[in-house]
């Protein structure tokens, strides 16, 4: 289906709809809603929190054209938009690192696309057409070079915050809650969206790309071993975003996994749930304590059973523990790599999961066992329990019953 | 159903009512567990392949394998909940809360339909065991927990690989069976505590309450067993290799763990290593690939359960009296605790594998069953069982001796000898002990009916070769011991009775040689070496995990945070 043909330079530049970019869009969306429902109470006092909503707005917009884009050029287009509004999200409050961060996002976010629009570029030297339509319908599929190939991934890549380009997620966790909550759950989609929409169908990626599966490999435990040290809540979670992404990013680079795709969707999904779920929780107790190091917070069960409850719904969902939803992602990317017999696959799917489960119940221990020792100040906002408690809720509900999500595909 | 729902259930009331009802919930959580498992009975279907799917819906469908180890944890759950209410009395908390998620969680691995019900249920154990262990919050405890929680959380995670494995892989060639065959003996051998992965069980047995350390080596190490009974014998029935490994890392496990048994001085840390060693027995009888030795393994399943679980009650109303553990310091309680004398002296003889008592019975059948394999192999675990029966026999002499025989050095704070004679304590250890000596007396009251239809159903009809009419032996025996009593009876007219001297001095409290003394000449002798490193955790594999894991997480962090500090 193609809506709003708009022909400029005598090419098409169409959007178009699939089914993936429709339950893409819809996740972004609803998951966009509730941070925002969230963040309402939490930016109350901020004098710059004009900001924080156009930004917000104009990421959301990136995201969503993304999802749509039929056409190179707009889907570099939106890649940019993305780029901006991503410096400008995480720099709302014009403090002195978080416009560092911001900077640095923008860079290498920038750099990406430009790599992306070379790679864009050579294809259509080859091709002679941007329309992914007319590309999918070329006669045998239309084979990619290692330097187009390599180009247009590192594009994708560095957005998608994989080492070695993850530096401006880890240094964006200066930013508040709602802001990170976005940046770890919701613009990973639009990275994993293009490299499914260009790799599996569209364009044929070369045939030998181990280099790029190792790179991730590297990426997924490197990052997860990270978390098991890092103190502050913020980056740990961040660690624990780059390790994940980069595992789903290694399942897709395999380009075997057919039959995983609907597990990717079920993974991004949890994920998404799930991360947000666990920013938004960190966002209450530092919103309450001021503080960040899990060193010096702690104990938080006695006084906050539920949000205790919260947090550990969305630990469990992102790291896969039967019945969360994030069990079936796990469940069919084992599947994957066991019914193409990838064991060693199947094996490091299983420690990365080991390590989740290791970081994360290491956070869950210091933040909310022991001993009290920051109290929390006043009363929490219904509403950051309102939004939490619909994304933890969803995440076991969905896992309870899988199939209302699998029969979508 | 009820098995595993009724703990559940009262474990969630026993959380939320307050006070006095809380233990009486508990107490009727935990028998909604044995009589659950109990009625499992009526519906039960052979055991066969198709038990444990690899689909991964919910679903509870037990055998008779399952119903042998349901009966058994309902049966110390019970006891153990019982024995609670004198042992943890004030300060219970949240403690009968997770002591029944435990019980339940036990219950629904042995239930389970498929392996990812099991799995679900494992890990719920895991977690549940991990707050009971570190239930009294101290330092100690607390590392214990941590411990018991990394190995044997995360080590079970392995099996998830096995169990995805079976579900999806479109073939079984030889190397992933032999990767599964291995997943899965990772992740029972670290809860049923196999040499290498045993490291947890001397800390968390210790750092427990009692009757959760009676549950843990009763029962929770035997869930472990289960799985590896499970997948083994209808799953991947194992060829002479794996066979050979299996029965080797049994052999490995009996020694090691009596080995570091003698050279403890912590009640319940030897005890922990006798369950170790105990479990070798176990091993190396499933690991025969024979039905004579798969019927000693589950029978020594059923009777260390019981020996051991009274053992660690022992332990309880020990440290309860003398607020103690430490061998060194305790002495001459015989007077003060009579029962409690009895009951260890059954438990004692029973694990040292003295007939008449239980533990000899299914060391037997094990010890039978590797006589008939004849091989080699065979003979040389069979020489290292035996040497480990006997050194568990040394072992325990020194905790009779030293806790029950000697002087009586009162503590600064003994509670009143009395709390034995309470119905809490007293019945556990009494109902325990008889058990022991019933079930060593006449082991066919489950071998015939409950056992052997399990082995029979996979290796066809097995014979008891060697089975001795015990009834009789035991018989003359008893008569033995009576005219053994009466002779001294009537000749104690004649024997002078004098106070202890040491050098000519009336021997005081302070002369007194603890029974851990005498095996001085051990901890120093060859094996000193071994000792010191075992001592230091040179041969944890958890302390070179540890190592391992900080090397890459510092790396790590260094590679990825661009920082050269």
């Amino acid at each position: 289906m193609n809506l709003f043909p708009l022909t400029l330079f005598g090419e098409t530049w169409r959007f178009s709809t699939n089914s993936l970019s429709v339950f893409f869009a819809l996740t972004a969306t609803l998951v966009g809603a509730l941070t925002l429902l969230w963040s309402v109470p939490a930016l109350k006092d901020e004098p710059r929190k004009n900001g924080f909503y156009i930004f917000f707005g104009l990421l959301w917009l990136g995201i969503i054209g993304l999802l749509f884009s039929g056409h190179l050029l707009l889907i570099f287009l939106f890649w940019t938009m993305i780029a901006a509004a991503a410096r400008g999200f995480i720099g709302f409050r014009r403090t002195e690192e978080e416009t560092t961060a911001a900077k640095l996002t923008l860079r290498v976010m920038m750099a990406g696309s430009l790599l992306m629009l070379l790679g864009f570029v050579l294809v259509y030297f080859q091709a002679g057409t941007f329309d992914l339509s007319r590309l999918s319908h070329i006669p045998g599929g239309f084979k990619l070079n290692h330097l187009t190939f390599v180009l247009i991934a590192l594009g994708i890549l560095s957005a998608a915050a994989i080492f070695p380009f993850h530096a401006w997620l880890t240094k964006a966790s200066a930013a508040p809650a709602p802001v990170n909550a976005f940046l770890n759950s919701v613009v990973p989609i639009a990275g994993l969206y293009l490299f499914i929409r260009l790799f599996y169908g569209t364009l044929m990626p070369p045939d030998n790309t181990i280099y790029l599966s190792i790179l991730l490999l590297l990426s997924s435990l490197a990052a997860g071993f990270a978390a098991l040290r890092e103190n502050n809540l913020k980056r740990l979670l961040a660690y624990s975003t780059i390790g994940q992404l980069s595992l789903v990013y290694f399942a897709l680079s395999l380009f075997t996994v057919w039959s995983g795709l609907t597990g990717i969707a079920v993974f991004i999904l949890a994920h998404t749930l799930g991360k947000s779920g666990l920013f938004l929780t960190a966002g209450i107790v530092e919103n309450q304590t001021n503080e960040n190091d899990i060193r010096k917070i702690g104990g938080y069960f006695k006084s906050q059973p539920f949000l205790a409850g919260l947090f550990l719904v969305c630990a469990f969902s992102v790291i896969g523990v039967p019945p969360f939803l994030g069990f079936w992602g796990v469940d069919s990317l084992l599947e994957a790599s066991f019914v193409t017999n990838k064991l060693l696959f199947g094996f490091l799917g299983i420690t990365a999961c080991g390590l989740g489960l290791v970081y994360l119940l290491r956070a869950f221990h210091s933040v909310f066992l022991g001993q009290e020792k920051i109290l929390f100040r006043k009363e929490v906002p219904t509403l950051f329990y309102v939004s939490v408690s619909i994304l933890a809720f969803l995440s076991l509900f969905l896992g309870l019953w899988p199939n209302l999500i699998l029969r979508l595909f | 159903m009820i098995a595993i729902f009724g703990p559940f259930i009262f474990a969630f009331l026993a959380a939320v009512m307050p006070g006095k009802t809380k233990k009486y919930l508990a107490l009727a959580g935990s028998l909604a567990a044995f009589l659950g498992a109990l009625s499992c009975g009526s519906f039960l279907v052979p055991f066969k392949i198709s038990v444990l799917g690899t689909s991964s819906a919910f679903s509870i469908n037990p055998d008779n394998l399952s119903f042998i180890f349901a009966t058994l944890i309902g049966l110390l759950a019970f006891l153990a909940t019982f024995f609670s209410f004198d042992y943890i009395k004030e300060r219970e908390g949240y403690y009968y809360g997770f002591l029944l998620t435990f019980i339940g969680a036990m219950e629904g691995a042995v239930l389970a339909g498929n392996f990812l019900t099991l799995f679900f249920f494992w890990e719920l154990m895991t977690a549940a065991s991990y707050f009971l262990i570190i239930f009294d919050r101290t330092k100690q405890a607390e590392s214990a927990g941590k411990k018991y929680f990394l190995m044997t959380g995360l080590l079970s995670l392995v099996m998830l690989f096995s169990i995805f494995g079976l579900r999806f892989a479109p073939t079984i060639s030889p190397t992933t069976y032999n990767l599964f065959l291995l997943g899965f003996l990772i992740a029972a051998g670290v809860k049923a505590g196999i040499v290498p992965l045993h490291s947890w069980l001397p800390e968390a047995h210790p750092a427990a309450p009692s009757p959760v350390s009676a549950l843990l080596s009763g029962v929770m190490i035997k869930v472990g067993i289960y799985l590896l009974i499970r997948v083994l014998y209808p799953l991947l029935m194992p060829g002479p290799n794996w066979q050979f490994i299996i029965s080797f890392l049994g052999a490995v496990t009996i020694l090691v763990g009596v080995i570091n048994a003698l050279a403890q001085h912590d009640l319940k840390r030897l005890l922990a290593f006798h369950s170790i060693s105990q479990v070798g027995y176990i091993i190396l009888g499933i690991g025969c690939g024979t039905g004579l030795g798969l019927a000693g393994g589950i029978f020594h399943v059923i009777n260390h359960a019981l020996f051991k679980g009274l053992l660690f009650l022992i332990s309880g109303v020990i440290l309860t009296v003398y607020g103690t553990r430490d061998l060194d310091k305790i002495s001459g309680l015989f007077r003060k605790l009579p029962l409690t004398f009895a009951a260890c002296l059954v438990a004692s003889l029973s694990i040292s594998g003295i007939p008449p008592f239980n533990g000899f019975a299914s060391k037997w059948i094990i010890y039978q069953a590797l006589i008939a394999k004849a091989t080699p192999g065979a003979y040389f675990f069979l020489a290292a069982a035996m040497f480990g029966s006997a050194l568990t026999l040394a072992s325990f002499l020194k905790v009779l001796a030293g806790i029950f025989f000697g002087n009586f050095r009162a503590p600064k704070n003994l509670v009143s000898e009395k709390v034995e004679q309470g119905v809490p304590f007293g019945f556990p250890l009494a109902f325990l002990s008889l058990l022991c000596i019933v079930l060593g007396i006449w082991p066919n009251l489950v071998l015939k009916p409950f056992i052997l239809p399990v082995v029979e159903n996979l290796f066809g009809p097995v014979t008891l070769p060697g089975l001795y009419s015990s009834s009789l032996a035991t018989g003359l025996l008893i008569i033995a011991l009576l005219l053994g009593l009466l002779l001294f009876f009537l000749l104690s007219f004649r024997v002078r009775r004098t106070e202890t001297y040491i050098g000519g001095e009336e021997a005081s409290t302070e002369m007194a040689f603890p029974a851990t003394h005498f095996y001085k000449t051990i901890e120093d002798g060859p094996l000193a070496g071994y000792y010191r490193r075992e001592a230091e955790g040179k041969l944890d594999l958890y302390f070179w995990g540890a190592r391992i894991k900080n090397f890459l997480s510092l790396w790590s962090t260094r590679l990825i945070s661009f920082n050269k500090k």
